[in-house]
């Protein structure tokens, strides 16, 4: 009985500290954003931008690690990535953590983008939120061009090649910031390009996320748990290649860009003027997205209420998946030159461009001329119907299996067998995740 | 009529922008002279180079082994005749490898893409380099004193311009 009152009377006492401190954070900046911790299982649709957000962090810490190690000069770059890959306890999970998180943020941004568009979220007053949004995306891609320049491989070096033609054919202020990134050769360019990746392109970023973010936040642990374990799993089933070192004497092999600057590379090698295939029309493609609040003044919220706003973003997703499919194409016929393999017809190609634009803006007024308003259905949230007592026992279960993945994975770390260990590391985190979920589902009763 | 206070306060703004001036002529930081301007150095003798031979320089030389080793810092001269001196950046215009001269073909060519180049001009003849807007290799200024020390003085043309 005394033993119970004491016990008590702690937690008072715990609790008097927190609620202390939670009145004095009251008055500095972070209550000014308003962290929801959702109780029900919610859809991550909501929060899409909390994900990438967490993703950014992710790259942060990654990143900043790999710094310890990483020598931005021309004769040490590569080396020292091979030896963050090769040598350093560990240097490979957080390389390949580094690796497909940028992956993932970009895939993620795109993703919200898409879904703001359709569920029409840049109305309400959100239009500064719209527009930042559009930059911070464009912002994120080029980061991560930046980045893996930095390694110096083969497929950098193609990658930098590009963006220096690409910023030389601009006029007035190509050749001036050409002066000021490439400066007089490699040694200059590397350190440089690093500068903007680990400095400047964050700060720039962290900045706009005070003129991106809502009020008001939603924070999911499981979401972020199978997002974490995920990255891990991908990360020990594909590991990134390290590539071939740049040695200006041997012969270059044709390497495609990373994804997500392969519609770029598509439509440089249709051969037509370099300054309109790699910035003008890409910046147009941008900026198509970024007036969407601006050209779409409908009161409606539904897409047939919207015809402009459809037809920009079935467009935008058919555009995007088939230039970067487009750029992934090399003709495999070995016996013709560099050049002959890598040309794309411009005719064809700016053809299925504009048939794409055609269809899809055709197609969305059409949609919204022709397609009944439908009635609105009353949908009562989807019930899984779980007895109590064995939901309860599937949380035990789950927790059981976690405790022994994590064992696994520690096993295998000290086993040295990282492949392995990264897995069970992912598996654990995404066993979390659902645990998290079920919790919520017995609560939520 | 504008009134009083209106006029202090344009005065206020427009002293504020002036105070931005002094700002701009900081920009040379990211352009420093060091890299826009040229030293004359001694690179070689003439005699150094059989006719119909090349030789390989580097230029700016700084000592500092991981700058001279930079691609852009190459260059080959070719002396084509008696007093016939000619001098190229090595970084090929299409994906950056280094060129050299060959004496059999009289072209210059590069071992990755068999870009060809003309020894006289610079101007690529052949290969995927042949296909860029900008066809010409970058040209290294040298000067023979009479000894036949040879002086690099300068670049002319811009060195990895990308395809």
């Amino acid at each position: 009985m005394e033993g119970k009152n004491k016990e008590k009377k702690f937690i008072d006492d715990v609790r008097e500290a927190i609620d202390w401190t939670v009145k004095r954070l009251e008055r500095t900046i972070l209550f000014g954003i308003r962290f929801v911790i959702p109780n029900r299982i919610v859809s991550p649709h909501g929060f899409l931008g909390m994900l990438t957000f967490i993703t950014f962090i992710i790259l942060g810490v990654t990143g900043a690690l790999l710094m310890f190690y990483y020598r931005p000069t021309l004769t040490q770059a590569y080396d020292t990535v091979k030896m963050i890959n090769d040598e350093v306890d560990f240097g490979v999970v957080i390389r390949n953590i580094h690796y497909h998180a940028s992956n993932l943020m970009i895939f993620l941004a795109i993703y919200h983008l898409f879904y703001q568009l359709f569920s029409s979220r840049y109305k309400i007053r959100n239009e500064v939120i719209w527009v930042t949004g559009v930059i911070l995306g464009t912002l994120t891609i080029i980061e991560a061009y930046i980045g893996y320049d930095l390694i110096l491989n083969e497929r950098a070096v193609l990658a930098i090649n590009i963006g220096a033609a690409l910023t030389y054919s601009t006029p007035v202020i190509g050749p001036i910031l050409a002066d000021v990134v490439i400066g007089s050769g490699f040694n200059d360019l590397i350190i440089r390009i690093y500068t903007l990746h680990v400095l400047i392109f964050p700060m720039i970023m962290i900045l706009l996320f005070t003129l991106h973010f809502p009020r008001n936040l939603v924070f999911d642990p499981g979401m972020v748990g199978i997002l974490v374990g995920g990255l891990f799993v991908t990360s020990a089933l594909y590991p990134v290649p390290i590539g071939l070192k740049y040695q200006p004497t041997q012969p270059l092999h044709i390497t495609v860009p990373e994804w997500y600057i392969n519609p770029l590379y598509a439509l440089l090698r249709t051969g037509i003027d370099k300054f309109v295939a790699g910035v003008l029309l890409p910046a147009l493609f941008i900026f198509m997205f970024m007036i969407v609040p601006f050209v779409d003044r409908s009161k409606g919220m539904k897409l047939r209420d919207r015809p402009v706003a459809l037809g920009i973003g079935i467009s935008g997703i058919i555009q995007s998946i088939v230039t970067t499919v487009w750029g992934f194409y090399v003709d495999p016929d070995e016996l013709k030159g560099f050049n002959e393999r890598l040309e794309i017809d411009p005719i064809l190609f700016f053809g299925v461009l504009v048939l794409i634009n055609v269809v899809s803006f055709g197609g969305a007024y059409l949609y919204s001329k022709y397609s009944k308003p439908s009635r609105p259905v009353r949908t009562s949230p989807a019930k899984i119907s779980i007895d109590d007592n064995l939901l309860n026992s599937i949380v035990i279960a789950m927790v059981i299996v976690e405790v022994f993945v994590i064992g696994l994975s520690l096993i295998k770390y000290l086993m040295g067998d990282l492949q392995f260990g990264m897995l069970a590391t992912g598996l654990s985190l995404i066993i979390f995740g659902f645990i998290s979920y079920a919790v919520r589902l017995a609560s939520g009763r | 009529m504008v009134d009083r206070r209106t006029v202090i306060k344009s005065l206020f703004i427009a002293s504020g922008l002036a105070c931005l001036a002094p700002f701009f002529p900081m920009g040379k930081f990211l352009t420093p002279e060091s890299q826009t301007s040229f030293p004359r150095q001694k690179v070689g003798n003439i005699e150094d180079i059989p006719v119909g031979g090349q030789l390989f320089v580097v230029y700016p030389k700084t000592g500092d082994p991981a700058k001279d080793t930079d691609p852009f810092r190459q260059f080959v001269i070719i002396r084509l005749s008696e007093n016939e001196l000619y001098a190229y950046s090595r970084v090929c215009i299409h994906l950056w490898c280094l060129v050299d001269y060959k004496n059999d073909k009289n072209l210059i060519e590069c071992p990755c893409h068999g870009s060809q180049y003309d020894p006289k001009s610079g101007f690529a003849v052949a290969g995927p380099a042949s296909k860029q807007p900008n066809r010409y290799l970058p040209i290294l200024k040298i000067e023979v004193d009479e000894n036949g020390d040879i002086y690099a003085i300068g670049i002319e043309g811009e060195i990895g311009y990308g395809r």
